[in-house]
């Protein structure tokens, strides 16, 4: 049994861990019976049917041997400091205020790419902050720390 | 009939009167300006640049922010006609077409005419467009207000179904992101119970997911992440571009085109293909079909215009993808 496509068994593969995850979540709140649904009732159904669907494309790429293709690398790396500095930048926002959290979401998220040059990445930085500041905090008037907390920062 | 053109004239006048406020203007201005420059960003077609542009429009009253939105929007597909002519990276799947004459055009040292083209080929396709709609805005709105719960779910049933037939690629992973986008609909207050269900305790959660961190999330993040995993080789044309001014040739085949393309004739072929949802392949069909101007396929202008046109009337319908709006819906009325 070989795998003939990658991203496509992949997406099944991902859709059968979400679609589980899913059903055994909903477990835990009341179920009920169609007539009388309970919160529990409409992820069950659609996690189970996410399941099934997740199997049935993942089985769909498997052949014997035949036409397989490269396989498909998955590169981490964007995905691990994308979504990092979008987390950090949630997380960090209210303690550190607007100019060093947007600082460091632009620092973190510039080495997801190869071409990561430090220099680039501080002036990217410097240009951006100032469109953030004019934009969100001048015109739009956001409730957001600008400074960190432990400068005083407050809107 | 008379009295409903006159009320046709005199909400289109009022409609006009909002819209050329200085104001409006220039939020348009700036949307289209805006969107074109980041739709000119290969790889990034209007509906990520719609996503990753939203907030902006938070601040602004409504009509002026749907204005800047829909200036956003058209900019964006402009602006992908542009890297498809110049740089033959196609900014999403509809401008593929634009791709094939268009880059040709441009090796030909025809840039310049070929962004004139898809220029005006965006601008008369928007204008009718719009006529269209203004025409059927009224009776459109009549038949909304005898919606009931029964002509929402169908429609809602449509708005799924839909989704898996306009989706490109297989239909049983765009039936799965249907799936996951209706369990991204359920995180929230259940609405029977009360219950919150798969909120984590963030009280954020309790109102479920918003749209637009669904939007920036699934087309704008993602996008760039798969941006950055592909190494495209680009090639990008290095020369002037030059002659915006259209040949007296070139315009005679663009008239012919534009009343060709108004022909109930012409507009059956384009329901056709759209129902096999590859409609921006449809005036190379309705070329193979009709070929009224054999010589200009392949390498002229003529393929330019159309899909570049048929993007923009397209604009106008609902975006099916397994994450619209009408498919994610914020689960009031699901059970």
């Amino acid at each position: 049994m070989q795998i003939s496509n990658h991203k496509d068994f992949n997406a099944g593969l991902l859709f059968i861990l979400l679609g589980i995850s899913t059903t055994v979540l909903a477990r835990s709140y009341p179920i009920g019976t169609a007539a009388k649904m309970g919160p529990g009732y409409f992820p069950f159904i659609l996690g189970f049917m996410l399941t099934v669907l997740g199997f049935v494309i993942s089985l769909k790429n498997l052949s014997k041997g035949r036409g397989v293709r490269k396989r498909a690398l998955i590169r981490f790396r964007p995905v691990v400091f994308v979504l990092s500095s979008i987390v950090l930048f949630g997380l960090l926002l209210l303690p550190l205020g607007l100019l060093l959290s947007t600082l460091l979401l632009i620092l973190i998220s510039s080495m997801a790419s190869d071409e990561f040059k430090m220099k680039v990445a501080i002036l990217n930085a410097f240009v951006l902050l100032i469109i953030v500041l004019i934009i969100f905090v001048y015109f739009l008037k956001f409730q957001i720390p600008v400074l960190p907390a432990f400068l005083g920062g407050r809107t | 009939m008379r009295e409903g053109r006159m009320e046709l004239l005199s909400n289109l006048a009022l409609g006009f009167q909002t819209a050329i406020s200085p104001q409006n203007l220039l939020y348009c201005f700036l949307g289209t300006l805006i969107g074109t420059v980041i739709g000119v960003l290969p790889g990034i077609g209007p509906v990520q640049t719609i996503a990753i542009l939203l907030p902006t429009t938070f601040a602004l009253p409504p009509v002026s922010a749907l204005i800047m939105l829909a200036g956003i929007y058209y900019g964006a597909q402009y602006g992908g006609s542009t890297t498809s002519i110049l740089v033959n990276v196609p900014g999403e799947a509809s401008s593929v077409v634009t791709c094939l004459d268009g880059y040709q055009m441009a090796l030909q040292g025809r840039a310049g005419a070929a962004l004139t083209v898809s220029a005006l080929g965006s601008f008369v396709a928007g204008c009718f467009a719009t006529l269209l709609i203004v025409l059927l805005a009224i009776p459109l709105s009549e038949l909304a207000f005898k919606f009931g719960p029964a002509e929402y779910f169908s429609l809602m049933v449509f708005g799924l179904i839909g989704s898996i037939v306009f989706a490109s690629g297989s239909p049983m992973k765009a039936i799965g992101m249907i799936v996951l986008g209706l369990l991204f609909g359920v995180v929230g207050t259940d609405i029977t119970s009360g219950t919150q269900r798969f909120s984590l305790g963030i009280p954020e959660l309790a109102d479920g997911i918003g749209f637009v961190p669904l939007a920036m999330g699934l087309f704008g993040i993602s996008q760039i992440i798969n941006s950055l995993e592909q190494k495209e080789k680009r090639e990008i044309l290095k020369t002037k571009i030059f002659g915006f001014w259209l040949k007296k040739k070139d315009l005679k085949g663009l008239l012919q085109q534009w009343l060709a393309e108004l022909s109930p004739d012409h507009c059956w072929d384009f329901y056709q293909v759209e129902a096999v949802s590859c409609l921006h392949l449809s005036p190379i069909c309705w070329k193979r079909r009709f070929p009224t101007t054999p010589k200009a396929l392949g390498k002229g202008i003529s393929v330019v215009l159309h899909p570049q046109s048929q993007q923009t009337t397209r604009g106008r319908k609902p975006h099916l993808s397994p994450c619209s709006p009408w498919v994610y819906q914020p689960m009031s009325s699901w059970p």
